[in-house]
């Protein structure tokens, strides 16, 4: 399965560190990544595509324990499963 | 203000009294501003044993624990006791020395990456490069640690931060968040379900104790007349002693708490966490079961076992309004009747003694007067689960996530500091005991009247088990038959010890264990081939539970 994550959080020391090595040791391969400190410094965001066999809530409950993570959105890049077409398109998590 | 001294004061304010620690260079100026506080240092001999001390601590108080190192060998050695604090949701924060601002990343003395190495072992972690944000930043370590699910929070303080000076410090007082309230839908659909169940059963982990929930369990448990059985971490959270305890479930869990399990048509998971050491083959774990989990942590529901119905947030209250009537009488009938059957026997033949007999009677004779044992990993820790009995859970300290042999002494040191009213047991192993044996000098500095009950099998016996199951008997690496004589041992660091050869001398040892007011140390000669019982072969379904053979 396949999956883009959009993770706004806050800027301090390790954040996007603390970020891809939750992703890597959950099982969430990295395919693609994208990131930028806000204007001000005090926030980045991140955009991830990610592969794994486990199922996106894990990675999204996953990355919504971290700290400094404000909001994680998740996109299906890839509807694999029939089931999954009942679900939103979009899950969100505002912390 | 210096840096330093901000710290202490910023600890103090949290209402810190113990600190566990060793010193070193980059963490001088912190140990210079201890000189002036109020604050108990205890220096343990090795880090290792700091974050562990602060554990045990913690664990038996639900206090934060705290602990000290320096840069570089200091702070590495902390790596397994935060480690061990993060996988059992232990409250800790950890101080480490860092070199200097400008010599980080330039591989200066005793400079390594502690914030880097220890990522994915904490709840999180700070590098403080601004004497402006320390003292905000220790409250929210506290505040880290011991909100939602607990864990370790690492500060890293650099040495040029803590020398600096500020006029002016703004010490944070912000509240903890309360844990979140549960969902009113999902509870009503829990209250639901347990009334609509047949066979329910209780499931229930260590979050009870942390939690502080222990009553509403306990409320819960005679509302509703449903069977318990509990994790290793969840033991005391329902007195051992309580009618519907069924005991221990999973790889060396009760027959009648694993038969429960697998029978049961409906799971109430209370602050457990579906480990492997408990599910056996996660497929067919609890099969014919609805599952209602409850946590104050979202990611561990359904990651490993998808719940019917999901309640995240405080469990006491989720508890609270649980309290409903099942019409489970033959259900009731059929676990008491197990529990009645698959009672553990201790009229064992052997000239040997008998450690599970001997733990046995140790904690039913200790129970006139609090007792904590803390523990070791490996066969002995496994006997202290199923055969002591406990009435609470901050009774029993035990590392079960991480299974860190070497726990037990150290943890034992964090606990008796915590209750200095409280009788601490260490029940070791001849293996385990050497992992942090340098602690012996800690108790005798600070004359704590732990006690030792060292189970010596001459083996890493736990692992000499499972050669013997699962590995042919061949025999690698488990020999311990050249031990050192351990009560020499601990009579070098000037605690008095006992040999405990023969069964005829258990009675008296126990009585001397549980009357001598100082330290002690029993060593407890046993039988390298006995091993634990019954036991769940890894990999394999709880109903397939391999029973005791004579030695
Ligand atoms: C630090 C550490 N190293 C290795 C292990 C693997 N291990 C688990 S139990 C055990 C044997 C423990 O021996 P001992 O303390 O004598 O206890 P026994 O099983 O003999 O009662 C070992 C080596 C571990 N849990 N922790
Ligand atoms: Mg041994």
């Amino acid at each position: 399965m396949r999956f883009t994550l959009e993770v706004t959080m806050t800027n301090s020391e390790g954040a996007l560190e603390r970020l891809l090595g939750r992703l890597r040791q959950r099982g969430f391969g990295i395919l693609a990544l994208n990131a930028d400190v806000s204007g001000d410094y005090a926030s980045l965001g991140a955009r991830i595509t990610v592969e794994s066999m486990r199922p996106v809530e894990a990675a999204l409950k996953q990355i919504a324990k971290l700290y400094d993570v404000e909001q994680v959105k998740v996109h299906h890049a890839e509807q694999e499963h029939a089931k999954r077409q009942n679900q939103p398109a979009e899950l969100c998590l505002s912390l | 203000m210096k840096g330093a001294e901000i710290v202490i004061r910023a600890l103090e304010k949290e209402g810190v009294d113990t600190v566990f620690g060793y010193p070193g260079g980059a963490i001088m100026p912190l140990y210079d501003a201890l000189v002036d506080s109020k604050l108990k240092h205890i220096l343990v001999r090795h880090e290792q044993a700091a974050a562990l001390a602060a554990d045990g601590y913690a664990r038996h108080s639900g206090r934060v624990g705290v602990c000290f190192a320096t840069s570089g060998p200091g702070a590495t050695n902390l790596i397994t006791g935060i480690a061990n604090a993060f996988l059992d949701s232990v409250p800790m924060v950890a101080i480490t020395g860092q070199v200097a601002t400008p010599f980080i990343g330039t591989d200066a003395f005793q400079e390594v990456d502690i914030f880097g190495i220890s990522m994915p072992v904490v709840k999180h972690s700070f590098l403080v490069r601004r004497i402006e944000d320390l003292a905000s930043t220790i409250h929210e370590a506290f505040q880290i640690a011991r909100t939602g699910r607990p864990g370790p929070v690492l500060v890293d303080l650099p040495k040029d931060v803590a020398i600096a000076e500020l006029d002016i410090v703004a010490f944070d007082d912000t509240p903890d968040e309360t844990p979140a309230r549960p969902d009113a839908h999902q509870v009503a659909i829990a209250r639901q379900m347990i009334e609509k169940s047949a066979k329910p059963l209780v499931y229930a982990g260590g979050g009870i104790r942390i939690a502080g929930a222990t009553g509403e369990l306990r409320s819960f448990v005679d509302a509703t007349g449903i069977p318990v059985v509990t994790t290793l971490q969840g033991i005391g959270s329902v007195p051992s002693t309580h009618e519907l305890n069924l005991g221990m479930l999973g790889m060396h869990g009760t027959k009648q708490a694993n038969l429960a399990v697998q029978e049961c048509d409906l799971l109430i998971c209370v602050a457990a966490r579906f480990d492997d050491r408990v599910t056996g083959k996660l497929k067919e774990f609890a099969p014919h079961a609805k599952v209602i989990h409850m946590d104050i942590d979202p990611a561990e529901v359904s990651k490993l076992r998808a719940a019917d119905c999901s309640i995240v947030g405080d469990v006491k209250v989720a508890l609270n309004f649980l309290h409903v009537r099942p019409q489970i009488d033959e259900w009731k009938e059929r676990c008491l009747s197990n529990k009645a059957a698959y009672e553990f026997n201790y009229d064992v033949k052997t000239e040997h003694v008998y450690a599970p007999k001997m733990l046995r009677q140790l904690s039913v004779q200790a129970a006139e007067r609090e007792t904590v044992i803390s523990c070791d990993v490996g066969q002995h820790q496994m006997w202290v689960a199923q055969h002591c009995q406990f009435q609470s859970p901050e009774a029993h300290l035990t590392s079960g996530g991480l299974g860190t042999m070497g726990y037990g002494l150290p943890g034992a040191v964090g606990a008796q500091l915590a209750n200095p009213n409280a009788r601490v047991i260490n029940v070791s192993g001849d293996g385990s005991i050497m992992m942090n044996i340098q602690e012996l000098a800690t108790i005798k500095r600070y004359n704590l009247p732990v006690k030792i009950v060292l189970f010596d099998n001459q083996a890493l016996g736990m692992v000499r088990q499972w050669q013997e199951l699962f590995f042919s008997e061949r025999y690698s690496e488990v020999d311990l038959s050249d031990n050192p004589d351990f009560a020499k041992v601990a009579e070098a660091f000037g605690i008095p010890a006992i040999k405990v050869d023969k069964p005829d001398q258990v009675d008296d040892a126990i009585k001397q264990i549980l009357e001598s007011e100082g330290p002690l140390l029993a060593h407890v000669m046993i039988d390298p081939r006995e091993n634990v019982w019954p036991l769940v072969p890894p990999g394999k379904s709880n109903t397939e539970m391999m029973e005791a053979k004579a030695v």
